[in-house]
């Protein structure tokens, strides 16, 4: 498990009076980010995760399950990572986090090789025989999840390379001993969200991640 | 928590100082080939070898950064996609290689005779293409210092860079840095001293322009920052607001206000005022240091640009709502 990040007294507090403006900035938000806040349309084939920190105890099962199944080398950052948050009223939650196969992937725009792409299943993938490794998807990405191998770039493809067809579990949904973590298409994640915690938007994000978090 | 961006190191700011630093060599140069070519002979001659040499050097030093530079080098495949800046940026900078060298050689009297014969047979054809190759240098050399702030600009990942001021900035500091160049090579070679104290005052008066609006840009680029950027939502302004403290009052203010503010900024107005009343040579050297200084300072702007640029948390923000 890579180490565990935690929300400083200050973030917390500057996020805490930022939060509270979010509701009065909604009417000012740009129409893409607003979009990402609804459930997608329907018939619109867009692959994502569904992220239950509610259950989640950062046991990194679903990170040891993507290293071994993507065969990604001990010196390497894995493609799946958990996010440790501890907040002031004494509260801490866990978030896996790996690429979120954004709606408007700023890394498919950013790449000057094109090695990335963005599939009509709305998986993104790179084609690491085109990588070039200039780093400008890790800048360009909100979530900073490009990484990268000797190989070039390395990230998320839902299994696609460890064999695990489109629309089937990754391996790390499949290790989750909680069910913390889910996949799938994004208007059934968005109903199995909703029937457990009541209304739930995308993370918002510039990119429109494919990614409820509860 | 947010973090510092830790995928570029100093090869890419390196990168955009010297990308900067040639094109706006290249421009200035240019610029005062038109009016005085003959009397700057020499200076316009190095100043064009230097622009040559700074985007050499800065394309080598990115392709260090990169994990492929071998892959890198087969440029119609590795920059196919014309949608990204980086692919842009690498095509420019390739043509104002090329270009540069070319008004470079045809500029200097040594290199420039090889092709003694060609000139005797079509007389007049060294001077037309000069102007030529001068022109569309013009042209890449602006490309090239916007683009050094583009690419920082279009990464939506780190808020801090998400503002128009970036490439504004980056071009008026581009524009300064080569003014000082040239300036310099001038008072190198000699031939500022053939310059009339009036001209040498205008000189000075483009230095204290240049430096002003460059100073402008700065306050309103962090003032907007302060603010919370172009960012719609909470957590990237609140990025982009510790970016910008970290660069005031944190871990970085120290070579923020020395080098960028002081050394870059404060201290060539001073020097470029104090130019003002000095005669003969005082005054060009006061004005050469002064010009030196800003360089200086337009290489740590971008180095401290580069490493306070930090993501948004936006998982964070989304917990904070949902908690």
């Amino acid at each position: 498990m890579k180490p565990a990040r935690s929300v400083t007294r200050r973030s917390a507090l500057a996020a805490c009076v930022a939060a509270a403006s979010t509701a009065a900035l909604s009417s000012c938000v740009p129409s893409g980010s607003a979009a990402s806040s609804e459930a997608p349309k329907k018939g619109l084939a867009q692959y994502g995760f569904w992220m239950d920190s509610r259950v989640c105890a950062g046991c990194a099962s679903c990170v040891a399950a993507c290293r071994e199944a993507n065969s990604t080398p001990d010196d390497c950052e894995a493609r799946r990572r958990i996010i440790s948050y501890v907040f002031d009223r004494g509260e801490s939650r866990f978030v896996s986090v790996s690429c979120m196969h954004c709606a408007q992937p700023a890394c498919v725009a950013a790449c000057p090789a094109g090695a990335i792409t963005k599939r009509a299943d709305g998986i993104v993938e790179v084609d690491q025989s085109r990588c070039i490794g200039c780093k400008y998807c890790h800048a360009s990405c909100p979530f900073g999840v490009p990484h990268y191998t000797s190989l070039g770039m390395d990230k998320c493809d839902c299994c696609l390379g460890a064999g695990i067809k489109p629309g089937k579990d990754p391996y790390c949904v499949q290790a989750c001993p909680a069910k913390a973590l889910q996949y799938g298409k994004l208007e059934d994640l968005h109903r199995r969200a909703e029937e457990a915690v009541g209304k739930v938007g995308l993370l918002e994000s510039p990119t429109e991640p494919s990614f409820y978090l509860t | 928590m947010i973090e510092l961006q830790t995928a570029w190191g100093w090869q890419v700011a390196l990168y955009l100082f010297l990308g900067g630093l040639g094109a706006g060599t290249f421009i200035a140069a240019t610029l005062l080939g038109f009016v005085r070519r003959k009397r700057h002979r020499r200076a316009l001659a190095a100043s064009y070898w230097i622009a040559v040499a700074c985007i050499a050097a800065g394309l080598l030093s990115l392709l260090s950064e990169v994990v492929h530079p071998g892959r890198a080098l087969l440029m119609w495949q590795s920059f196919s996609h014309l949608a990204s800046w980086m692919a842009l940026g690498a095509w420019a900078a390739l043509a104002a290689l090329v270009v540069f060298s070319v008004t470079a050689f045809l500029t200097t009297r040594n290199t420039s005779e090889l092709l003694s014969g060609v000139w005797e047979e079509h007389p007049g054809l060294r001077k037309r293409l000069r102007t030529v190759f001068s022109l569309v240098g013009l042209v890449l050399a602006f490309f090239m210092a916007l683009y050094t702030g583009m690419l920082l600009k279009a990464a939506p990942g780190i808020p801090f860079w998400n503002s128009w001021l970036l490439p504004c900035l980056f071009v008026a500091s581009a524009l300064g840095a080569g003014l000082n160049v040239v300036a310099s090579l001038a008072v190198l070679t000699g031939s500022a001293r053939k310059v009339s104290r009036t001209r040498r005052r205008l000189f000075a008066g483009i230095v204290i322009g240049v430096v002003a609006v460059e100073s402008a840009l700065l306050f309103f680029y962090l003032a907007n920052m302060l603010q919370g950027g172009s960012g719609a939502q909470p957590s990237q302004q609140f990025a982009a607001q510790v970016s910008a403290e970290l660069l005031l009052s944190g871990s970085c203010s120290l070579p923020f206000w020395g080098l960028v503010i002081a050394g870059g900024l404060v201290a060539p107005l001073i020097l470029s005022v104090l130019s003002l009343f000095l005669r003969g040579r005082a005054g060009w050297r006061i004005l050469a240091i002064g010009t030196m200084l800003t360089v200086v300072g337009d290489c740590a702007l971008r180095f401290l640009f580069l490493h306070v640029g930090m993501g948004a948390d936006y998982i964070g923000q989304a917990l904070l709502l949902i908690l």
